[in-house]
């Protein structure tokens, strides 16, 4: 069997622009780590306080779902195993004005799709004030007994991004799971 | 009532509630922790104690730079308990310290300000 060629693997990275890469079981731990080199790494190239905060932001949103949902939804420990496993990158986007890419993929139960893909199919046809009016509504709704979150974390996104909230479904080798793929982007200026 | 002082960790604020002092609450820090609805439990239940007790004045003091939108909810929570402390009667002020270029948190402060009649000032630190 010929073994991973980790220079080629590197090589994709870079030309894909890919400035940091994760593929395992998140944890708080690893969300935190993670969260302190994104943070590093963009002052160190300068980017704006605020593009900073978006990414971070978006960052820690779509961690923390995938880590929520596997959680919340994992029966045993071995579907917890499969669905904390999370790809998570951050890329610098090659167009004219700066921007980032925040992508995360995760396994999803099928069942549990069309709920997803309906809210975001929602939230990417909202403008600016329409988003801020529902991010407002929901802030201020009770919790409902046994939520997972407030479901502000993929409109929060949606406002940090510059270009609407991007995803993927692709097969897997179960029926019961989908590989979901979301990519956020956040102009750096 | 019993001096909540929970030191900050990477992912969550240091908690600073003296019921002594109930001008001089303070949360600081990031907040961004596993379960954040546990973590702001105990704090929502200290405020609603306080509220409870009638203290002569509330200040609390918010320095935050960082808040997930699930700690975002908790302190929209407590803001609100401390809304209706104002509506009852007790003055409330809460002072929302930001660092100035941090445009973020500032316009949390603001989103958070327009929902609320409690006076609530924003406050810019070099």
């Amino acid at each position: 069997m010929p073994s991973l060629d980790l220079l080629e693997l590197r090589h994709t990275f870079e030309r894909a622009r890919i400035l940091l890469a994760f593929n395992g079981p998140v944890s708080q731990g690893i969300i935190e780590e993670m969260g302190r080199a994104v943070r590093a790494h963009l002052e160190n190239h300068a980017v704006a306080k605020h593009a900073l905060a978006d990414v971070f932001s978006v960052y820690i949103e779509q961690t923390q779902n995938i880590h929520h949902y596997a959680r919340h939804q994992a029966a045993s420990a071995e579907a917890f195993t499969q669905l904390s496993h999370a790809t998570i990158l951050i890329g610098q986007q090659q167009t004219e004005t700066p921007a980032y890419q925040v992508m995360s993929a995760n396994l999803i139960a099928q069942q549990d799709l069309p709920k997803l893909t309906d809210w975001i199919d929602e939230i990417n046809t909202l403008d600016a004030k329409a988003l801020r009016t529902l991010y407002k509504q929901k802030l201020r709704q009770p919790l409902v007994q046994g939520a997972k979150g407030a479901g502000l974390g993929l409109i929060e996104m949606r406002r940090r991004a510059c270009q609407p909230l991007s995803y993927r479904i692709q097969d897997t080798e179960t029926a019961e799971y989908k590989f979901f793929s979301l990519s956020v982007s956040v102009c750096a200026s | 009532m019993q001096h909540l002082y929970i030191q900050a960790t990477e992912a969550t604020p240091l908690i600073d509630l003296n019921p002594n002092t109930p001008d001089a609450l303070r949360i600081e820090g990031e907040s961004y922790p596993e379960n954040t609805f546990e973590f702001y439990h105990p704090i929502l239940q200290w405020i609603s104690e306080l509220i409870y007790h009638r203290p002569a004045s509330i200040t609390l003091q918010l320095r935050l730079f960082y808040l997930n939108t699930g700690s975002i909810k908790c302190f929209m929570d407590i803001l609100e308990m401390l809304d209706e402390a104002h509506h009852q009667g007790v003055p409330v002020q809460v002072e929302w310290l930001y660092d100035e270029d941090n445009e973020r948190a500032l316009e949390l402060g603001e989103d958070f300000a327009e929902d609320l009649d409690l006076a609530f000032h924003l406050v810019a630190q070099a």
